[in-house]
């Protein structure tokens, strides 16, 4: 299996102008290789999900990409329920599963998608159709090149190995990283939210 | 629910300019939910428990909408943790409206947990009131939006059945 690292290099050139909400073991990362105002690093395992619905709804005409990953998602499966119902035309969500809690006792203690938990399967049964899990490098660039131009919600779920090869942590706090996100919105989008 | 209290939350939410709504359904407050989901000025939300509601109302926000989450007030105590994070380090205006459940005069055995909730809030140093009149639904909703506005702070509102 590839490290995370490897799925980001490719996924970075590919992004342009699109928002990116990115949680977990993801953010020091994906921050690694695209320090950007489009990103909102989210605190706590549950929320890059729910917050990447909730940005995607309300910003139709812009592509939003969330980064999440296996221990986020299974903590908040029920989000799963409203992605499938709401079904934004704009939002492409990636796991990146580990199949362990990587952030804490390193990255020993597995989640339950080591025994047996699917993710992909998971967000069929909820009613999301565009669902697969990918394993090699080439059925990212492939599936990236299809799902990010075209419109619908997709949820990419990756077979991925621990360890991460970009910054440990956020330097930012949420507070200023909200400010810059916003900000950062308000140009692209221009418009006045805050 | 009667009419006036109805038409005076569509009301409040209109002037205080809200136009997202996530919501998860409870007695009290159905005519409001009825109302929000055949008024095309709303994008409605129906989401599976609060916490969720809670989130993606901060993504819609910022992404230039008002949100509001409406739901039965033992929703504040499931989506404590969201909440948390949504003032401790987000600092996003979010307009939570509840049922005041287990409030003197609700027999229900079930609904006294749920008076926990305004002890959630004073924990989190969001501000909340209890409106018992109908005259008040309004207004309060609005001046909620003031508070909001001048402060990044959520808001939430309590609805006792007295006002419904």
């Amino acid at each position: 299996m590839m490290k995370r690292y490897e799925f980001l290099k490719i996924l970075s050139p590919k992004v342009s102008k699109s928002l990116v909400v990115v949680g977990g073991s993801n953010v020091g990362d994906w921050i690694s290789l695209e320090p950007s105002d489009g990103t909102f690093a989210c605190h706590g395992m549950v929320t890059p999900l729910p917050i990447a619905i909730g940005l995607a709804l309300a910003l139709p005409r812009r592509r939003i990409i969330a980064l999440t990953t296996d221990g986020a998602v299974l903590m908040g499966l029920g989000a799963l329920v409203t992605l499938a119902e709401t079904r934004p035309s704009n939002l492409s969500v990636i796991v990146f599963d580990n199949e362990l809690y990587e952030g804490v006792s390193k990255g020993e203690i597995p989640t339950h998608t080591a025994m047996g938990a699917d993710i992909a399967l998971m967000a069929k049964g909820a009613g999301l159709s565009n669902s697969v899990t990918v394993k090699t490098l080439k059925e990212f660039e492939r599936r990236m090149s299809s799902v990010l131009r075209t419109k619908g919600t997709s949820l990419t779920n990756i077979k991925v190995d621990k360890g991460a090869m970009g910054v440990r942590g956020v330097y930012r706090d949420g507070t200023e990283i909200m400010y810059r996100f916003v900000r950062h919105i308000e140009e692209l989008e221009k418009i006045s939210i805050l | 629910m009667n009419k006036f209290s109805s038409d005076a939350f569509l009301l409040g939410l209109k002037k205080a300019g809200i136009n997202f709504v996530c919501y998860l359904p409870e007695s009290w407050l159905y005519e409001v939910y009825k109302n929000v989901v055949k008024d095309k000025s709303f994008t409605c939300v129906p989401v599976e428990n609060e916490s969720t509601g809670i989130l993606l109302c901060m993504g819609a926000w910022m992404g230039g909408k008002k949100p509001v989450m409406i739901m039965e007030n033992s929703g504040i105590n499931l989506a404590c943790e969201s909440l948390s994070r949504l003032i401790t380090l987000h600092h996003m205006p979010i307009l939570m409206l509840a049922s005041n459940r287990g409030e003197i005069g609700d027999s229900t055995f079930w609904s006294q947990s749920h008076r926990l909730a305004k002890d959630v809030l004073t924990s989190l140093r969001i501000p909340f009131e209890v409106i018992t009149k109908a005259a008040d639904i309004e207004s309060s909703i609005v001046r909620a939006k003031k508070t909001m506005d001048g402060t990044r702070f959520p808001v939430a509102l309590f609805f006792g059945e007295r006002a419904l």
